[in-house]
């Protein structure tokens, strides 16, 4: 009766045998979900691509070059109010905009210059690269000026016979009263890590 | 046969009696409790709601931050151990010779009041809806849950718990509609938590919670099989279960995917330890319950000291002996307010750090006239 009362409650056999189980489970799941946005995220799925962006944001989508949103060109934009404003946004065209990639940057800077105050456009950081599907993404880091600062973040790359141009930008809250440009790259990393053109 | 009944049965006295390191470190938790709820009744800037709908409310600053982040240990703590001593309480309960049956009914009855004690006492305190799903309600509702979930074998709540607490952040409830109230609060109670339609709100799903439970059964299940040395000897594994965890929540928050509820936008401290609590992420149960391990590690510790039971760990070894009294008690001693105070009175931090201490001192004295009480009418005050 002792041998039994001192038997271990968690055999080890058992033990592995669960470690096995819970870790195929777990792992079947990693896989099984690899694409879902996390918690609290939902996809937009438009045009011919898809993002995930917080749930809570207002989206609109818009003409870009051209009359009408369609899967040629277009913008869309993401806005977030309630904590902390906060804007992300995708350009798309297939045609119109310059063939390099830093000229296309350059080109919606211009544009939205234009639209805006002459000292709008504060800095923008030297362009640098990464890879996203097999695509080189050129990027760079910026702040624009409207009553604040805003520091951002915008990139631009092509997939499947068109331009994409993703930007997100954060007005300085609370939490964050000095927000440098850098230290938005990781949020905009998962906004381009979530989209897909299709 | 379930373990735990195995050892009822081999073991005419199951289970090592009171565990004094538990209510140390339950007792820890409840002043750091104590803490984040006087300053969420009294200070402007504090606040929470750390992960609702994956929302991430800005801090003033780091201090405020951190002045709530240490009460994130709290709930894990308090539901896992929880858990520990059901299954303690479980094992004792069958060697005296109760039947399962009177065990179970004991579950339901204490889960049930748990669900009272929530809509009447608790609910009010935060100005909050009866339907509110709170910590209460939700171990109210594992206790009657694990009235029959505990018949099954200690390794398979072990592996249950453990894929719960792995895998939730996969759970979609896409398949229950949102559009009628039953269908938004039914979703609140298993796994959204969010105050988005009053009154249906809730803090604290089912799930992950009742994992972390089954996680402190199966710990509670290990201890009733142990006899005091071995118990002793549990030191340094839960001290290196709780540093492993730690290590693990770095690793967690550096890769900035699975785990993370909300991710890490940069490389500040906020940054790093801004984790979803409402549901918990697996990053926040690993920080959390990690520092719970070495809680229970320095509980051993004390407890073969023998002035342990007097000075500052006795008194909180006096909270730790009466959780729910004290979360009761403790609620509505804080939010008390002097008549004709208006609601945006609000104090400094210095001034809410002495209403805590001076609160704290009250709740120890009135644990020790309630623990008089309580043996005076034992069967009047069991479920309390």
């Amino acid at each position: 009766m002792i041998e039994t009362m001192r038997a271990p409650v968690y055999g080890k056999r058992n033990l592995v045998l669960m470690a096995i189980l819970v870790a195929a489970f777990t792992g079947t799941n990693l896989w099984l979900n690899r694409d879902v946005p996390p918690l609290g995220y939902i996809e937009f799925s438009n045009f011919g691509f898809s993002i995930s962006h917080p749930q809570d944001m207002y989206i609109s989508t818009g003409a870009f070059i051209g009359g009408y949103p369609s899967r040629e060109s277009g913008q869309l934009q993401g806005t977030r109010e309630d904590v902390g404003m906060e804007q992300f946004g995708v350009f798309w065209a297939t045609e119109g905009l310059p063939t390099e990639l830093e000229s296309s940057l350059d080109f919606v800077f211009e544009m939205v210059a234009e639209q805006n105050s002459e000292d709008f456009l504060q800095s923008r950081d030297p362009f640098e690269t990464l890879a996203k599907d097999d695509h080189e993404v050129v990027y760079q880091t910026f702040e624009v000026k409207d009553m604040v600062v805003i520091p951002g973040v915008i990139g631009a790359w092509n997939c499947e016979g068109k331009t994409y141009i993703l930007y997100m930008a954060k007005l300085p809250d609370l939490s964050n009263p000095e927000i440098r440009p850098t230290d938005l790259e990781p949020k905009w990393r998962t906004y381009l890590d979530s989209f897909k053109c299709h | 046969m379930a373990r735990i009944e195995q050892l009822a049965e081999t073991r005419p006295n199951a289970g090592p009696g009171r565990l004094p390191f538990i209510d140390f470190a339950r007792g820890v938790v409840m002043a750091i409790m104590a803490w984040d709820h006087v300053s969420s009744f009294w200070n402007e800037f504090h606040h929470g709601g750390e992960g609702i709908l994956g929302r991430q409310p800005p801090f003033l600053n780091l201090v405020w931050f951190l002045e709530r982040f240490v009460s994130h240990v709290c709930a894990p703590a308090f539901i896992f151990l929880a858990g520990t001593v059901l299954a303690l309480s479980a094992a004792k309960r069958l060697a005296r010779g109760e039947s399962q049956w009177s065990v179970s009914k004991r579950l339901v009855t204490r889960g049930a009041l748990l669900l009272i004690f929530e809509a009447l006492i608790v609910d009010p305190a935060f100005d909050l809806p009866r339907y509110y799903f709170g910590v209460i309600a939700c171990i109210g509702v594992s206790l009657i849950i694990f009235s029959v979930y505990r018949r099954l074998p200690p390794t398979v709540i072990l592996a249950l718990s453990l894929i719960i607490v792995l895998n939730q952040q996969f759970l979609s409830l896409d398949w229950i509609p949102t559009d009628p109230n039953w269908g938004w609060y039914l979703r609140v109670i298993i796994h959204e938590p969010n105050f988005d339609r009053w009154p249906y709100v809730g803090l604290y799903p089912l799930i992950p919670w009742i994992g972390v439970m089954g996680l402190g059964w199966s710990f509670g299940t290990l201890l009733a099989s142990m006899d005091p040395e071995g118990i002793r000897r549990l030191k340094v594994p839960l001290f290196a279960t709780g540093a492993g965890s730690l290590v693990l929540f770095f690793v967690v928050r550096l890769m900035n995917g699975y785990g993370n509820l909300l991710r890490r936008w940069g490389n500040t401290v906020i940054d790093w330890l801004y984790v979803s609590k409402y549901p918990p992420s697996l990053a926040f149960l690993l920080w959390t319950l990690g520092w719970m391990s070495i809680l229970l590690s320095i509980g051993i510790i004390l407890q073969e000291r023998k002035w342990s039971s007097k000075n500052l760990s006795g008194v909180l070894h006096t909270y730790g002996r009466n959780p729910l009294f004290f979360y009761l008690s403790h609620l509505w001693l804080y939010k008390g307010r002097l008549p004709y105070t208006p609601k945006t009175f609000h104090l400094e931090m210095w001034q809410t750090l002495i209403f805590w201490v001076v609160g704290l001192v009250v709740l120890w004295q009135l644990c020790l006239r309630y623990e008089k009480l309580k043996r005076a009418h034992p069967r009047f005050l069991q479920y309390i």
